[in-house]
């Protein structure tokens, strides 16, 4: 019932990513061999998608209408000549399987090639950003849990009182929020009429930094703290109805030990898991606000390379974002199986 | 299969709706006044949406414009008006798609069970890890595509969650007495789940529906508010956020009118969602 609590999404658990079930009747498996099992099959699993995200990366190139040559010569007046040279140095004229493997080999070797607008190399545009987009996602994500979690369970403790009703409300404001808007909101509001917090940049050393990263943190954090707070309060609730509970109040467990050490601990499974969810939203959350702060995270260079039409940072971006994801993903899973005594009991059973 | 045979007896219960709260009512008011806002703005507007006026350039709020005007002079009521048409059609794509694929997959998925059902799941797992809107953004951007190629992007990458849950209601469903009924009087299989089942968790397809909606309502102002998905100029909610986000501290009225409108639109939505499923979700089913 858990999961029916929860119309959004839905967390009961299921691994993510192409499940590569391990062979159930392998007679006597032990657990430790099972999860050994469980985890090479999960690392096998990176191969295709790690193909997968390369071809998606390369691909995009071919969506664009003009494709690179547009995008370097912009409004530009040009010659066919020029145009044939262009087309020449990027190997437009090859046929497209080997323009994949040509951008695949320098790939392999750690080149993703220079930015059509700035001349710099992919990567330096990517790690001289990258800081700012880390600390966005982590300090949300941070802030999220902290918040959420606490505040999902006082809303399953009291359930249908009106310390649920507030929370729960508050959480599908803040679900149905879009980050942009509390952004602006919060720009006008603490950092214009209150001058808490500076308004534009992403200041320099590291308390310039924190004092500019501050707001924009909070604004991801508020935004992924509803989902959290959702996701706690249902694996509570379901936690809550168990027969160990009233079990443990009548051996005279105090209460707040139940919430905690019984209930809590086991709610926090799924909680986990959805948290890599919250690693994908969040990423697509500070898209949104670097944008509304002014920040130079990778963000904000996503959206300007995408308007500009600068494929090689495009691609560079595609691929790292998709690893990202990925990594997130089969982290989560091997997570899961670690923290879940129960994953693998079945096929130990068999 | 066996337990088919040995469901309990179900007592007749007539099923009682209570009033919705106030503030849903409250939300349901909300979305009646966009929808009517959206067939009729055109006639409502007090001003042309797209008529600069460069003598009244960032205007705080007045009796004569409301929420001021923006930097080009334009009145900041009309256009918020002007935008519900587009900030409501997209959506309503969006969630219509997604209620047709996940009651098509999901049935399927929970019906048969099986390879279909892990083909089904494994396919959704996989959706369900891609950031919908990142792709949105990347693909509406390099393709240089519209608003609607946005909508079409979010249609096919945000139903996945709402397949699972429909799986869910199906596999509620499928023991019941009605469906054994039916399939005892020979009434066809597809019918039995595109009709049948269908009508018993047809509340649960709304519920997800508002919800998409509401995603895809914010979804989509998130990328006009990065200037994707939508022409320079047009009333968009999201793009008028962006626009004017400059003059946020000459007249905030004109940046926070129209985030105001996609926080009480979404809301109330979700809300309305979340309603649904509460009261309308557990037809059919014993308990509850």
């Amino acid at each position: 019932m858990a999961s029916a609590e929860l119309p959004i999404g839905s967390n009961d658990h299921e691994p993510g990513l192409l499940e590569g079930g391990p062979a159930r009747n392998a007679g006597a498996v032990t657990r430790s061999q099972w999860l050994r099992k469980y985890v090479r099959n999960r690392l096998l699993i990176l191969v295709p998608l790690a193909f997968l995200a390369t071809v998606a990366a390369f691909g995009l190139t071919k969506l664009a209408p003009g494709g690179p040559v547009a995008a370097l010569l912009q409004d530009h007046p040009t010659s066919a000549a020029q145009i044939a040279q262009i087309r020449h140095r990027y190997h437009l004229d090859d046929p497209v399987v080997s323009q994949y493997w040509h951008w695949l080999g320098g790939v392999l070797h750690g080149d993703l090639g220079a930015s059509i607008i700035s001349n710099n190399t992919v990567w330096n545009e990517i790690t001289s950003r990258i800081g700012v987009t880390l600390t966005l996602n982590l300090g949300g994500i941070v802030l999220a849990i902290l918040l959420g979690i606490p505040f999902g369970v006082l809303a399953a403790v009291y359930r249908s009182r009106w310390i649920d009703r507030a929370i729960v409300g508050v959480s599908i404001f803040g679900t149905s929020t879009p980050p942009f808007a509390t952004g602006i909101a919060a720009l006008y509001l603490i950092a214009f009429k209150l001058g808490w917090f500076p308004l534009f940049g992403a200041g320099a050393g590291f308390e310039g930094r924190a004092r500019h990263l501050a707001l924009p943190v909070i604004v991801l954090g508020i935004h992924g703290m509803g989902f959290v707070m959702r996701i706690t309060r249902a694996a509570m609730l379901s936690q809550l109805e168990q027969d160990f509970i009233p079990f443990a109040r009548g051996r005279g467990v105090r209460r707040g030990r139940v919430v905690v050490r019984y209930a809590l601990r086991n709610a926090l499974i799924p909680v986990a898991t959805a948290a890599g969810l919250l690693f994908t939203g969040l990423l697509t959350g500070s898209v949104l606000v670097e944008s509304v702060f002014g920040l130079p995270g990778l963000g904000t260079l996503l959206v300007d390379s995408v308007t500009n039409g600068d494929f090689p940072v495009i691609q560079g971006l595609v691929l790292i974002i998709a690893g990202w994801i990925i990594f997130v993903n089969i982290l989560v899973d091997l997570l899961y199986a670690a923290i879940d005594p129960r994953v693998g009991f079945e096929a130990v059973k068999a | 299969m066996t337990d088919l045979a040995v469901a309990p007896v179900l007592p007749i219960r007539r099923r009682r709706v209570r009033a919705p709260s106030p503030i849903i009512a409250l939300a349901i008011v909300i979305v009646v006044a966009v929808v009517v806002l959206a067939i009729f703005g055109r006639w409502l507007e007090p001003h042309p949406p797209q008529l600069q006026t460069l003598l009244d350039v960032n205007q705080p709020p007045n009796h004569d414009h409301w929420f001021g005007t923006d930097a080009l002079g334009r009145d900041i009521t009309s256009r918020v008006i002007a935008g519900a048409k587009t900030a409501l059609l997209g959506p309503l794509v969006v969630a219509a798609t997604g209620a047709i694929l996940s009651s098509l997959l999901g049935i399927a998925s929970g019906y048969f069970g099986g390879a279909v059902d892990m083909a089904i799941q494994r396919y959704v797992d996989f959706m369900f890890a891609l950031p919908g809107l990142l792709i949105a953004i990347v693909v509406v951007g390099v393709v240089g595509g519209g608003y609607w190629l946005a909508v079409a992007v979010l249609s096919l990458l945000n139903f996945s969650g709402d397949v699972r849950i429909v799986r869910g209601a199906v596999i509620e469903q499928r023991p019941l007495p009605y469906v054994e009924a039916a399939r005892t009087l020979g009434v066809p299989r597809r019918r039995i789940m595109y009709v049948h089942i269908l009508r018993n968790i047809v509340a649960i397809l709304f519920a997800n529906a508002a919800l998409d909606f509401a995603l895809a309502l914010v979804a989509l102002a998130g990328l006009a508010f990065l200037g994707l998905g939508s022409q320079l100029g047009s009333p968009e909610w999201g793009r008028m956020l962006a626009e004017n986000k400059d003059i946020l501290f000459t007249n905030p009225a004109a940046a926070l009118a129209p985030g105001v409108a996609i926080v009480l639109v979404a809301t109330s939505v979700t809300l309305i969602g979340d309603w649904i499923y509460d009261r309308f979700a557990y037809s059919g089913r014993s308990g509850r």
